[in-house]
């Protein structure tokens, strides 16, 4: 068991001290960003499946039921939300588009039928604040960091002469003997010596 | 019986709010501070305890290490103390 | 009886008054005996509302129908245990019940600074008299639990079906009391600030503390809604953004961000208005959520608690907010000056701080969407409804960014870190995570949210293990067995170690909602009794089914054989409910569950021959989600347990000179 510990503390070790880092870590760095973008395109909230009855739970699941307090026809089981489920398969079978099915409802229910709400009118508000507020948030952020990003105090904080007191002696034995040297662990020369930053 | 537990309830609040008054004219003083050094020495202990762990492993260089060192000694109370605190604590 | 519940709403109204006059009055006076009074007449609260609340509750199970509130939430065939629950269905009594755990909270945060941080606890009890004021004051004058009626009703009105499930026994406490409890580290926060140590850091340490057990009450609390909500609601959802659920996320999200910035305060004085800030925040949207939950201005699936005082509750929201934030300007002190400096954007400090931006952003897109229909209305006479799609395409980039945070952040250095070191670090996590996708795409799950989602959750586990046996090393360096080491590591660092445990329950919960979310299966089928039909792995056959007529409703229980893989698992038993008095039908799932996955069943209609339409899930690796809970408690405790100060045996002769 030890000797399996140990086995793996030591290759553990073994990753860090490289020299020849900066070309793969920027390599990291680039794969890391265009994978983040790849898999944000790839966030969809709907799809058109082949298959009519995945079609019809998705569009089950984005129209809210109209007699029931913040269900959607998927969740809901009154009579009304079993009606209207029939009503959207049967369309799919005439042929009709996702869109043109959630617009017969909106036509005969309104707006709020809908779970997710569209990208015109008043409703392109609820889209459109989110990220606005956030970059203002950031802005206002870096704005106020930049005021107090700053190095620092540098001087010589420990008095000797604080150690000696008695008491303190006892305070730090409570804590704990600190005895061991950081370069044990596989940090670098760099690190150890990065204490005049 | 309802007026029996409403004399009851009124009583025990009156009393609580009594009690103070009354026991300050008898003179005796709440020690709080003991269990507030004790408490102090505690937290400075486990913060001081984890800034160690940030020095062995890299997360914290020397110069800070010995800020947060002096800065907890300073909280715990220990320094200039002598004895007396630790030894309320048998 | 009930004339006593409402004599200790009454006595429990004028000790808060007290109490709030003279805190104040002895606090101002440098009268210490004046402030004790005032506390201890605090202590009589939690036993005063006990006494109220029992009567309430002795009410509801002798069936008393002359009391209003027992006929609008019970009836005579109510099952017995749950008129033990039945009092805080309703407006009123959850109102009573919230009180007392308000109560609770009064006499524990007081307890507790009167011994750890005497010199704020007059100003603490000033605030926490104001809340238990107000909360009794509309018990007494606008949501009245003992209120009666003229004309006694041989028969209550009955309970929501729904809530007769076991579920009412849990969250339904659990939830309230998450949100009262926020009050705690807010009145530790405007008790510094009133008594002009706004700018310390003496409050931190217990901020922290209380910080925590508000968190874990609140987690607790919304797990055990998320758990109700998949076994009743009979459509296999944990979370709606339902408004009511969110008015519960926003405290939390917040209290989330305070319990990290106040490590950031603790160890290096930064972030001190900031934290400050976000205790207020946090008390302004668990007030919110009361609002909300009782308003009704949003229509939501929690419709029971209706009443028309939610806007004295915003009020009381309102007032709490611009009130704290007038005394934070008015005694703003100065600040100590050994606040450090935010040194570097590649620091500890600063992950932390976009820790806190990532929650707040999601805390302010769930607040938008939760509101925007009043607004689209205001504005525009429309109504407008925001759903799931919403929430999911704003909040989830950010949750996963979250994520990648919160495998990075412990590891990085305090001031500044050097990319180097940055590397070095992340070598192994980064190594796991690509493995674990590579794993994931050969074996078949290709949805790229999916392979992102565990991908970044190996990144946390991975850090998580590295900086556990790094710390191991450290202390096997001096001489410790690896065994030990382990132990000690954990209890002699345990705000660290606790939050890691943490973090690796967060890990459980995001495996249980990516599975859950995307490889769910559903299926509709119509069967008759004697039909097998396969899902997946699963075969099931629908054996028969049993009616049963009860007082107020009629039960329907299907019975299936069930088998997978070939290996038989045995009877699934849905069940649907319909009660004619409420016109409502309630279901209740049969779940087969396993930590690879849950089966589930529900039922909906049958017909006179017994055929009915059956809904089939199958929802992967769902039981990681309510595994997570006992880690995370597990987690929290170890964080806020106080570390006893060791006594080495022989260090009398080290001390004096």
């Amino acid at each position: 068991m030890e000797l399996c510990f140990q086995t793996i503390i030591m290759s553990l070790g073994r990753f860090q001290g490289v020299d020849s880092f900066k070309i793969v870590h920027k390599m990291l760095i680039y794969s890391v960003l265009v994978g983040c973008v790849l898999v944000l395109a790839c966030t969809d909230s709907g799809t058109d499946a082949v298959n009519y009855e995945k079609r019809a739970i998705a569009l089950d699941k984005s129209l809210m039921c109209p007699v029931c307090p913040g269900e959607s026809l998927d969740q809901s089981q009154t009579q009304l939300a079993y009606q209207m489920k029939s009503v959207i398969r049967g369309k799919i079978k005439e042929g009709l588009s996702d869109r043109e099915i959630l617009n017969y409802f909106v036509e005969r229910y309104g707006n709020s039928v809908l779970l997710e709400p569209q990208t015109e009118g008043v409703s392109l508000l609820v889209w459109v604040v989110p990220p606005v507020g956030v970059l203002f948030s950031l802005v206002v952020l870096v704005m106020v960091l930049r005021g107090k990003v700053g190095k620092g105090d540098n001087e010589d904080a420990m008095g000797q002469g604080l150690k000696e007191e008695p008491g303190v002696a006892v305070f730090l034995d409570e804590v704990g003997d600190r005895g061991w040297d950081p370069r044990e662990f596989g940090q670098d020369e760099a690190n150890s010596t990065r204490n005049e930053g | 019986m309802t007026i029996f537990f409403i004399t009851c309830l009124s009583i025990i609040v009156i009393g609580a709010v009594l009690y103070p008054v009354v026991r300050s004219r008898n003179d005796l003083r709440e020690v709080a501070s003991m269990d507030e050094g004790d408490h102090s020495i505690r937290m400075a202990v486990a913060g001081l305890s984890s800034a160690q762990l940030d020095l062995a492993i890299g997360n914290l260089d020397q110069k800070s290490y010995d800020e947060l060192e002096e800065k907890y000694i300073l909280e715990s109370g220990a320094a200039g103390l002598k004895d007396s605190s630790y030894q309320h604590n048998d | 009886m009930t004339e006593l519940g409402y004599v200790a709403l009454i006595l429990t109204l004028l000790v808060a008054v007290y109490a709030c006059v003279a805190s104040v009055v002895g606090g101002v006076r440098g009268m210490s005996v004046v402030v004790d009074s005032a506390v201890y007449g605090l202590y009589t609260t939690p036993l005063l509302l006990l006494v109220a609340m029992v009567t309430l509750i002795y009410a509801f199970v002798t069936n008393d129908f002359s009391v209003r509130y027992v006929t609008e939430n019970s009836d005579l065939s109510m099952p017995k245990m749950y008129t033990w629950v039945a009092f805080y269905a309703g407006n009123a009594g959850s109102m009573l019940y919230i009180t007392f755990i308000l109560a609770l909270l009064v006499v524990s945060v007081l307890y507790y600074l009167r011994k750890n941080l005497p010199e704020i606890s007059g100003y603490t009890a000033t605030v926490l008299s104001i809340m238990l004021g107000f909360f009794v004051f509309v018990l007494l004058f606008y949501a009245n639990p003992f209120e009666k009626l003229q004309v006694v009703p041989s028969d209550g009105q009955g309970i929501n079906p729904l809530l007769v499930h076991l579920g009412m026994f849990f969250h339904p406490p659990m939830q309230m009391a998450g949100l009262i409890s926020v009050v705690a580290p807010f009145s530790i926060v405007m008790g510094t600030v009133m008594a002009g140590k706004g700018g310390t850091d003496i409050w931190v340490e217990h901020g922290r503390t209380w910080g925590l057990i508000s968190w874990v009450i609140l987690t607790v609390g919304l797990m055990l809604g998320a758990w109700w909500a998949y076994t009743i609601l009979g459509w296999g959802g944990y979370w709606a953004w339902d408004p009511v659920e969110n008015s519960a996320l926003m405290p939390w999200l917040v209290m989330t961000a305070f319990v990290h910035t106040v490590v950031i305060q603790r160890q290096r004085g930064m972030f001190r208005t900031w934290n400050l800030v976000l205790a207020i925040m946090a008390m302004a949207l668990a007030q919110v959520g009361m609002f909300l939950n009782r308003g009704g201005p949003v229509p939501s699936v929690h419709s029971f608690a209706q009443s028309s005082m939610g806007w004295t509750f915003l009020l009381f929201m309102a007032i709490t907010l611009f009130g704290s934030i007038l005394i934070l300007l008015l005694r703003s002190s100065k600040k100590e000056d050994n606040a450090g400096k935010l040194e570097s954007l590649l620091s500890r400090e600063a992950a932390f701080l976009f820790n806190n931006l990532l929650l707040l952003a999601i805390a302010f897109i769930t607040l938008w969407g939760t509101i925007f229909p009043l607004i689209a209305d205001l504005l525009n006479n429309e109504t407008v409804s925001v759903g799931p799609p919403f929430y999911n395409r704003m909040n989830g980039p950010l949750i996963l960014c979250l994520l990648v945070l919160m495998a990075i952040a412990p590891m990085l250095p305090w001031r500044r870190a050097r990319l180097s070191q940055i590397w070095g670090m992340l070598r192994f996590p980064v190594a796991l995570a690509v493995v674990v996708a590579c794993v994931l795409v050969i074996v078949g799950v290709r949805l790229p949210l999916a392979v992102a989602s565990f991908s970044i959750v190996s990144l946390v586990i991975g850090s998580v293990l590295q900086e556990w046996v790094r710390g191991v090393l450290v202390r096997h360096q001096r001489g410790e067995s690896y065994g030990k080491a382990f132990i000690r590591l954990v209890l002699s660092n345990r705000s660290r170690y606790g939050g890691y445990i943490v973090h690796l329950g967060i890990t459980l919960l995001a495996i249980g909602a990516t599975g859950s979310s995307f490889y769910a299966m559903q299926e509709d089928f119509s069967l008759a009794p004697g039909e097998t039909v396969e899902i997946g792995n699963y075969s099931i056959r629908y054996v028969s089914l049993q009616s049963e007529e009860f007082g107020n409703r009629l039960e329907e229980e299907a019975l299936f054989d069930v088998t997978r893989g070939g290996y038989h698992i045995g009877d699934m038993k849905p069940v649907r409910a319909f009660y004619p008095g409420h016109n409502v039908g309630a279901t209740k799932a049969a779940i087969w569950s396993t930590p690879l996955e849950d089966f589930y069943i529900v039922p909906s209609q049958f017909d006179e021959n017994g055929r009915g339409v059956f809904r089939v899930h199958v929802f992967p690796l769902v039981w990681w989600m309510w595994a997570s809970v006992p880690i995370l408690v597990l987690g929290t405790l170890v964080a806020i347990s106080p570390r006893t100060a060791r006594r080495e045996p022989g260090y009398e002769s080290e001390m004096g000179n």
